[in-house]
């Protein structure tokens, strides 16, 4: 899957997700949110965890769309296949020449329980460094003349432990690629959520997270907040990495429609 | 089809943020380069008011021990946009400041507290509609790899400064610390020392430079893979003289008592009776800025002259009679006299300078041959005899303030202050607010708000540098802002020294 995808040119699939989730939406206007696994309960209800982790690269959660449900979003377009797996990309990466998709599987599914299995590609093309809007922002690579390839693969475990706190484990193993200046190597992570569902529309998150372990790179820590009303969803937080040379702080806004 | 057009109405408001999610991606892969590939890492650091008194204070209690330091005279009048713009010979800004007069469209730009917000504007290059051009980023942040850490980075920066520092401190560390992995040279611009030096005092800005030394040193023992070699430059000093808010002024208050109407575009001027100019107020700096019609330019300098906040007003001067044809000429005025005059033959790089002036009076020792009413110095010789003086290269900046260098519409005077007065700039409508940034300055040209520092591990240094020159000393910046697709823009004429030559 990855390497059909590796040679697709990204905007067409970027331009499929979007014809998709356009023909999804005119086909069945009141297409219900997607949601863990609660038949018992109506959607409404009861706060919905969301479907993708607000932080990128080494956060994700178990929950998956249903077969043919899209979600599109600033910070994710994602659409399920089969009830079972996930394809989706970061489309405003693409604007900052990063090329990307992902994809998930649900490996396990139990009543409290579910596990998935993810991976993602990323291309950061030459200028992707500089490519911020503004230069107010920068980026601790350099990738002005060079083509670097990441690939963090991992799994989330997302765990209700009560009907208020939903927990998702993620561990990660990223792939970093390049013929030079940077060195190929692979760098472990594992990142924890605890997510407390307390509010019918409202879901808060705390963030922690520990990059490199041995070869430690930064830690991470943060809080969100998620507000999903009927097919919209809009998730904000601020999150800060810790590295030995200091802290960066770092707000997070996504939102997204599930059509 | 309608939630797809509110998702896409949804995701157009949420571009602004789109750069966060940019910048968490980029600073969570990490990434590591091959330190036989580039083992040693120069870093070139602008910092924003980095006086030379604050850095010799800083070096008392043991900062930046055998570090080579050099005084580093700055262009008149020395304010950071202008400043910076010159010492990179970078794209030159439209004035001295963003509240500037622009005589092609006879307007004044970015007027008042109103004008003040366009500093909270953050640069947006990369976005596909144009900010207007009086509210654009200046040129050299793109000389830095690092300048800011957050869209409305200068906003906190003011509002609380040794913060504002300490967390730029931290953002520029972790960028050295990951461009380093592939990069032999690195630069940065650090805001918050200037907002030191304005809002709180210089004993904050020891303090602020000695935590400095510190996290270097530091960041060399976390780093021992490479060597790191830094450079600091500022773009001028810091008096640290505290302004009683009676001497915070308008000098439009005072050019009116001296007979001149203040006004906002030629087209007005030209109504009014009698001697009228625009005056530029923008920041709270040590000078004004004023434009004037050209006949009008000697008279109202004069005038000016006369102001209770002026030391000295310069000007574009006449003709002496008996001097050489050609020279471009500079006039000083103090009290309603005309206290010196010289000319300037660029094409021999030199000044010719008439002997019946008071040069002692201005604490500048020229010396001429028995009885001779003229004499002719090298820009070397009036660097080194002002250089430790109350007006350090008084001939060069006062000549240069005049010049499209930096600047694409110089002024036609600038009125320098005397101690302790200072340019209320910007009137906000809070009155607290008009005590803000009262605790130092810069802009004038005695000594204590223009010299600055240059600090190198690199090379060694001469007593003092002019600022024009510092790419020379540093070939390895120069491609470094190459490298990073810099325009480089012709320096002032005869600015090049001969520094074998100097004392």
């Amino acid at each position: 899957m990855t390497s059909l995808f590796r040679r697709a040119p990204s905007w067409f699939l970027l331009g499929l997700l979007l014809t998709a989730s356009a023909a999804r939406a005119a086909e069945v206007p009141e297409q219900p949110a997607p949601e863990q696994p609660a038949p018992e309960q109506p959607a409404p209800e009861r706060p919905v965890s969301p479907l993708t982790s607000l932080y990128p690269l080494w956060e994700n959660t178990a929950h998956l769309l249903g077969h043919q449900d899209v979600y599109l979003g600033t910070s994710n377009a994602e659409f399920g296949i089969l009830d079972v797996a996930q394809l989706g990309t970061h489309p405003l990466s693409f604007i900052f020449r990063t090329p990307n998709v992902h994809g998930k599987v649900r490996l396990l599914s139990r009543e409290r329980l579910t596990v998935a299995a993810h991976a993602e590609l990323l291309v950061f093309l030459p200028g992707a460094s500089e490519a911020f809007t503004s230069s107010n922002y920068i980026s601790r690579l350099d990738t002005r003349d060079i083509v670097l390839t990441v690939i963090p693969v991992g799994a989330t475990a997302t765990y209700q432990l009560t009907p208020w706190l939903t927990l998702h484990g993620t561990t990660t193993v990223m792939g970093i690629f390049d013929d030079g200046p940077y060195r190929n190597r692979l760098v472990p992570g594992l990142t924890a959520v605890a997510e407390f569902m307390a509010l019918r529309h409202h879901t808060f998150r705390a963030h922690a997270g520990e990059m490199g372990f041995w070869n430690h790179d930064f830690n991470l820590l943060g809080a969100s907040y998620c507000f999903r009303y009927k097919w919209f969803e809009a998730q904000v937080g601020y999150f800060v990495r810790f590295m030995i040379e200091g802290r960066q702080g770092n707000p997070m806004l996504a939102l997204g429609a599930y059509l | 089809m309608r939630r797809l057009l509110l998702a896409l109405v949804l995701l157009g408001l949420a571009a602004p943020a789109c750069d966060w999610d940019h910048y968490a991606m980029m600073n969570s892969i990490p990434a590591e380069g091959d330190p036989s590939r580039n083992p040693v890492v120069r870093v070139y650091l602008g910092l924003d008011g980095l006086s030379h008194s604050a850095v010799e204070r800083a070096r008392e209690r043991g900062a930046f021990a055998g570090w080579n330091l050099a005084r580093f005279i700055p262009m008149f009048p020395a304010t950071s946009d202008a400043s910076w713009s010159r010492v990179l010979h970078t794209a030159p800004f439209a004035g001295l400041e963003y509240g500037h007069f622009d005589p092609v469209q006879d307007r004044v730009f970015n007027k008042a507290v109103g004008g003040m917000l366009v500093h909270l504007v953050p640069p947006l290059e990369e976005i596909p509609f144009t900010v207007p051009a009086y509210a654009q980023a200046p040129a050299y942040y793109k000389a830095f790899d690092y300048h800011a850490s957050s869209y409305l980075d200068a906003l906190w920066s003011y509002d609380r400064p040794s913060y504002g520092f300490y967390k730029g401190l931290d953002n520029l560390f972790v960028a050295l610390a990951g461009r380093s992995q592939v990069q032999d040279t690195f630069s940065a611009y650090v805001l918050e020392t200037d907002v030191i030096g304005h809002i709180r005092s210089e004993d904050d800005m020891v303090e602020a430079l000695v935590s400095l030394s510190e996290r270097i040193e530091l960041f060399k023992r976390q780093h021992p893979e490479r060597t790191f070699v830094f450079t600091f430059f500022g773009d001028h000093g810091i008096d640290g003289v505290a302004k009683p808010l009676d001497k915070v002024v308008d000098l439009r208050d005072q050019l009116a008592a001296a007979g001149v109407t203040s006004v906002e575009s030629f087209e007005e001027a030209d109504k009014v009776e009698g001697p009228a100019a625009i005056p530029i107020l923008h920041t709270r700096v040590t000078y004004v800025a004023i434009h004037a019609r050209e006949h009008q330019v000697p008279e109202v300098a004069r005038r000016a002259s006369t102001c209770e906040a002026a030391d000295l007003v310069f000007a574009r001067g006449e003709p002496r009679e008996g001097a050489p044809e050609g020279l471009a000429w500079v006039s000083a005025w103090r009290e309603g006299n005309l206290v010196a005059s010289f000319g300037y033959d660029a094409a021999t790089d030199s000044y010719w300078l008439p002997s019946d002036v008071d040069w002692a009076a201005l604490d500048l020792p020229v010396t001429f041959a028995p009885g001779a009413s003229s004499g002719v110095f090298s820009d070397e010789a009036l660097f080194a005899l002002s250089v430790e003086r109350t007006y350090p290269d008084f001939f060069f900046r006062a000549r240069t303030a005049f010049e499209p260098i930096s600047v694409e519409f110089p002024p036609d005077i600038v009125v320098s202050y005397r101690h302790p007065f200072m340019s209320v700039g910007y009137q906000a409508p809070i009155s607290s607010a008009n005590e803000v940034g009262t605790a130092g300055s810069h802009g004038a040209m005695d000594r204590l708000g223009s010299i600055g520092a240059l600090l190198s591990e690199e090379r060694e240094l001469p007593a003092a540098v002019r600022s024009d020159n510092l790419l020379e000393f540093f070939p390895a910046l120069v491609e470094h802002m190459k490298r990073r697709n810099v325009e480089f823009f012709p320096g002032a004429q005869g600015a090049e020294l001969d520094y074998s030559a100097l004392p």
